[in-house]
């Protein structure tokens, strides 16, 4: 009797009888899962698209130009004259590049796209990537054309209408910025949006740091002879910046049923739990420690909590990452057509997931805990008397 | 294991707040592997004794001595594994619905198992004295009162406790399940466990052989011949 020894509790066979003790009230246990994989679902969706268009306009922006220059009349934009355009604005101090575009809007079989000039100075960029630049009546198109094929034909609608023979499909990795993309020759896009030789849409300009776009912005106006629109790339972020706050405030709309679902599914749990302390009465009746009855209580709930999880994770991810998944993007940005596929950070969509799997997990399993843990340093008589 | 009360005295709270004085400085030491039985009239603390034996209660005053030490003393902690050494049988079975026959044997020896093997011969060697291997996957809220007492008598038996406390053990029994439940008692007395039972059934001494015959009346336990 002296100094009876304390053994080692050993793990298997009590997570054996923790799944044989949840068999006992299948459908509660079931349950309890689908809501817990359900409330992920609802926490996940959101951070994680959120964590996704972030990570997009970024790829997106690093590329952009850090002022764009467009011909402004009072009847809207006009062409501007490509080469007395550049030269003007390199004269500005601080301006390491400018670029005419040609590219504009017109009309394809399912809505408008944007249709944009692949010039030769492209080539290399443009080899980098795996394409050839398309020659004349060719066109490359981006993933918004998924269900193209090379050779079939584009018909295309602005000033006049042109058929291009489709040569490639842009990668999904272009995502936002070249989804609905028609990259075509010079010749053809001033041919269909009717700018003339020697014109372009606007001028791209480089500076030498972002951070001096926006002091440089009245420098550059000055330079033209014609009144001109200058943007920079914080004008183009605070457009984002209104679907970021749209995002946001449907992400605070949605925490919180998912807070109160939380909350009475955590209630719920710990009830359930102290409806059930006679039987932790008679565990430790018949020899079981405290320790053994909060591992029980431990391998029990993790056994309900470590599916949900995955499950709702795994959810989530997809509901916002398979391709073709259209909703978010008609929920958050109202697009119709097929869907841009989103950058994906694994790393950054990881934490997140384990972020929202903490917040879910942490309070109902302190929740599904706590009648154990209270009922482990309790009197085995007080728990057996409940059950009275 | 030898077991031993000192003064032990307990009370119980009524309902209308006053105390009710159920056991009134009992003294007793119960021979180490044999068989106890107390008798006493309904009321009397007979299960109340028992689950003070078992550590589940602390005493008003007085204490519990096993092999010398003062079980009765101990936090709850202590006292709930020192519980591995002592085999319950309760009055009412107290099984785990939603289990089987098997499984609800098998619950004091869990925390302690190597691997999970539900065919343990001890399991099988208890279930099928007391008549109950056929009913090894039968889920326990299926079976009959009596047969739901002697899973409980199995599982008091499972890991050969040097303590049986049995209260009213063959409760609920025919004949046959008595002389089933009492032989498995008696060789556990012979086998060197103290085995203490509460019952009301004067058959007892016929089928058992008892070293300690006593009764509890008034909360005074005295020794009978």
């Amino acid at each position: 009797m002296r100094g009876f020894r304390r053994e080692t509790p050993r793990i298997g066979p009590l997570w054996i009888w923790a799944m044989r003790d949840l068999q006992r009230k299948p459908f509660d246990a079931l349950l309890t899962g689908l809501c817990l994989a359900t409330v992920i679902v609802a926490a996940a969706v959101g951070p994680l698209f959120s964590q996704a268009f972030s990570n997009t306009v970024e790829r997106v922006l690093v590329d952009a130009p850090s002022l764009v220059v467009r011909k402004v009349s009072p009847g809207g934009w006009q062409p501007i004259e490509a080469a007395e355009a550049s030269k003007l604005a390199l004269g500005v101090p601080g301006v390491v590049e400018a670029r005419a575009r040609l590219w504009g809007n017109a009309a394809g079989p399912d809505g408008p796209v944007t249709l944009f000039a692949a010039d030769a100075s492209a080539r290399e960029e443009f080899a980098a990537l795996g394409y050839d630049l398309p020659s004349q009546g060719e066109a490359l198109v981006g993933p918004a054309f998924a269900d193209f094929r090379p050779g079939d034909g584009l018909t295309l609608v602005s000033a006049t209408t042109k058929i291009l023979q489709v040569k490639g499909i842009l990668s999904a990795d272009h995502a936002l910025s070249g989804h609905d993309l028609v990259l075509a020759h010079p010749a053809d896009v001033r041919a269909i949006l009717g700018v003339p030789e020697g014109m372009a849409s606007d001028l791209a300009v480089w500076v030498f740091h972002d951070g001096e776009a926006e002091a440089m912005r009245a420098d550059l106006a000055q330079a033209f002879p014609w009144p001109v629109r200058v943007t920079t790339k914080a004008d183009t972020l605070g457009r984002y910046a209104s679907v970021l706050e749209r995002r946001d405030g449907f992400h605070a709309w949605m925490l919180l049923p998912v807070v109160l679902a939380l909350a009475l599914l955590s209630i719920g749990t710990m009830r359930d739990q102290l409806r059930r302390r006679s039987e932790i009465g008679l565990l430790k009746a018949l020899g079981w420690s405290g320790g053994d009855v909060l591992r029980l209580h431990l391998a029990k709930s993790l056994l309900i909590l470590l599916p949900s999880c995955s499950i709702g994770a795994i959810m989530a991810y997809v509901l916002v990452f398979y391709p073709g998944i259209e909703w978010p993007g008609t929920w958050w940005f109202g697009w119709t057509s097929r869907p841009p596929a989103l950058s994906l950070d694994s790393q950054g969509a990881w934490l997140v997931l384990l972020e929202v799997a903490a917040f879910v997990a942490l309070p109902w399993l302190t929740a599904a805990l706590l009648p154990g843990l209270w009922a482990s340093t309790v009197d085995a008589e007080e728990l057996l008397h409940d059950s009275r | 294991m030898r077991v031993e009360c000192k003064k032990l005295s307990f009370s119980r709270i009524l309902e209308e707040g006053s105390a009710s004085l159920l056991l009134d400085e009992v003294s007793v030491c119960f021979p180490d592997g044999g068989v106890s039985w107390i008798q006493g009239p309904n009321g009397c603390g007979k299960s109340t004794l028992m689950h003070l034996l078992a550590g589940l209660l602390r005493p008003v005053s007085g204490e519990i001595l096993a092999d010398g030490e003062p079980v009765s003393r101990w936090v709850s902690s202590h006292r709930d594994r020192w519980r591995r050494q002592v085999g319950i049988v309760f009055q009412q079975p107290r099984l785990f619905d939603g289990l089987s026959v098997t499984e609800n044997v098998l619950v004091p020896l869990v925390p302690r198992l190597k691997s999970f093997e539900p065919d343990l011969p001890r399991v099988s060697e208890l279930l099928d004295r007391l008549g109950l291997a056929s009913l090894a996957t039968r889920r326990v809220e299926r079976l009959s009162g009596g047969e739901r007492q002697r899973v409980g008598v199995a599982r008091a038996l499972v890991n050969r406790p040097g303590l049986i406390l049995a209260d009213e053990p063959t409760a609920h029994q025919d004949e046959e399940g008595k002389r089933l439940v009492l032989s498995l008692l008696e060789e556990a007395g012979k086998n060197g466990a103290t085995v203490v039972l509460t019952s009301h059934d004067g058959v007892i001494p016929e089928i058992l052989g008892v070293d300690l015959r006593l009764r509890l009346s008034d909360g005074r336990l005295e020794p009978l011949r």
